[in-house]
């Protein structure tokens, strides 16, 4: 690790450099995953900017985010709430997401949004507005739990995004993003149960499995959903829709 | 109609009040809007070391109103990445230069024309001047805001190191290969059509 940091610089270049080897979505994404990483970001999204009657999900370019926080995001619409995508429209320069300016006392979705993040685990970040002829045209958001955010990091980071956003952008668009269930159908099966209160003894029984089985289905699903423990393991998948009670 | 005129120490004084209302553009918009300070002149004129018989122009000038403008300047000599700017420039890339190495600077749309064509001419104009020449690449140092409106309408750039502050404004190093596609993609975007320069026997009977 301590090779990273010695020069993040040469690092970064060798990045750029590697992008051109990209040739699908996929490779970008997993790419500037491995380089974040290193500095200490586990989740990032590239999105372009919303009209007002778009869908988030029309508009978004790659994503490595907490399972269910999109679902949730779009679902709550915060993007109009949100001071991170807000102040990505107002300025060109990046900024961390504590710099985003809002009024907890007028904007209590704003509270909302940003709380809710660090619920998921996106309790630091990093976003690097794209503007283009027409003004901001995307917005690059990096995140985690303690990431590095340097003096000597952020300008890396910074031509991190720029460049993998461009990219992204030439290779164009997913069609269509798979709003996909991360959960297998026992999973799902486990959860359902758990949110109707039974055990996992209950559960194994109801399930014709063992309860060692059932624990370890309940394991995976939490660890797949990001979340700390079974019972917000089961508010995410609910609130994603992966389960219905 | 906007033209571009390419002016070089071959047809320079026939250039000559052009070539004066140009430095004086430069000054109102580098110094008089974007601040820079240390350009500024008691004259009004912004001229710097790099404003020699080297230096070629390629101005965008509508009627008789000078629109727009750049220089590019030969990385054979001490040029402005090269003298100002080295600290840009990542070691393990070196400074670009050589007889197909031009350094672009000074490039500039006045207020009334930047939500208009006149940024794609002048891009379009760069990069088929540059084809014309046997120019493989330029280099330059840009604001990291612009380089996403130059990808945007078809410029590939590297950099050539992390950007770092300047005046205020993150600004990085970096090295634009010149090509057709960027050519034909820049023309595409902005409609143009013809050639992307006025012929300079045409320009030196102007």
């Amino acid at each position: 690790m301590s090779g990273v940091y010695d020069d993040c610089a040469a690092r970064a270049l060798d990045f750029v450099e590697g992008l051109d080897d990209c040739h699908d979505q996929d490779q970008v994404s997993a790419s500037v995953a491995r380089i974040l990483a290193e500095f200490g970001f586990e989740h990032f999204v590239i999105t372009g900017i919303p009209n007002p009657n778009d869908l988030l999900e029309q508009v978004l370019l790659i994503e490595r985010l907490p399972a269910g926080w999109f679902e949730h995001y779009a679902g709550h619409n915060y993007m109009y709430a949100d001071p991170v995508f807000r102040n990505c429209r107002a300025t060109t320069s990046p900024f961390q997401w504590e710099e985003a300016p809002f009024d907890a006392e007028i904007e209590p979705g704003a509270v909302e949004v940003m709380q809710r993040a660090n619920d998921f685990g996106m309790v630091q970040g990093f976003s690097v507005p794209i503007h283009g002829p027409e003004g901001c045209e995307a917005c690059f958001s990096m995140s985690g739990r303690s990431p590095d955010l340097s003096g000597r990091t952020k300008p890396a980071v910074h031509m991190i995004a720029m460049y993998a956003f461009e990219r992204a952008r030439r290779i164009g668009r997913r069609p269509g993003r798979p709003s996909s269930n991360p959960l297998t159908q026992r999973e799902q099966e486990v959860l359902t149960w758990a949110a109707l209160g039974k055990s996992s003894r209950d559960t194994a029984e109801l399930m014709h499995i063992t309860e060692r089985t059932a624990l370890a289905h309940a394991v995976n699903a939490t660890h797949k959903l990001g979340a700390a423990n079974r019972t917000q393991a089961v508010v995410r998948a609910m609130q994603s829709k992966f389960i219905r009670v | 109609m906007t033209d571009i005129h390419v002016i070089t120490n071959a047809n320079r004084t026939r250039y000559a009040d052009l070539i004066e209302l140009h430095h004086r553009v430069r000054h109102d918009i580098f110094v008089g809007e974007k601040g820079w300070e240390a350009l500024r002149k008691p004259d009004g004129r912004d001229v710097d070391a790099y404003d020699d018989e080297h230096a070629v122009y390629l101005l965008a000038v509508d009627g008789s109103k000078l629109v727009g403008g750049q220089r590019l300047y030969p990385t054979t000599r001490p040029h402005m990445i090269s003298e100002v700017f080295p600290h840009l420039v990542h070691v393990s890339r070196g400074i670009p230069s050589g007889p197909d190495v031009r350094e672009w600077t000074r490039y500039f749309v006045v207020k009334e024309r930047r939500y208009g064509r006149t940024d794609c001419r002048l891009l379009a104009a760069m990069q088929q001047y540059c084809l014309d020449e046997g120019i493989e690449t330029v280099t330059a140092v840009a604001e990291t805001w612009w380089l996403p409106r130059v990808h945007s309408v078809g410029f590939t750039t590297k950099p050539l190191g992390l950007p770092q502050m300047i005046e205020g404004q993150p600004t990085i190093a970096v090295k634009v290969p010149i090509s057709e596609d960027s050519l034909a993609s820049v023309r595409r975007h902005a409609g143009l059509r013809g050639h992307a320069i006025l012929p300079r026997h045409f320009a030196r009977a102007a």
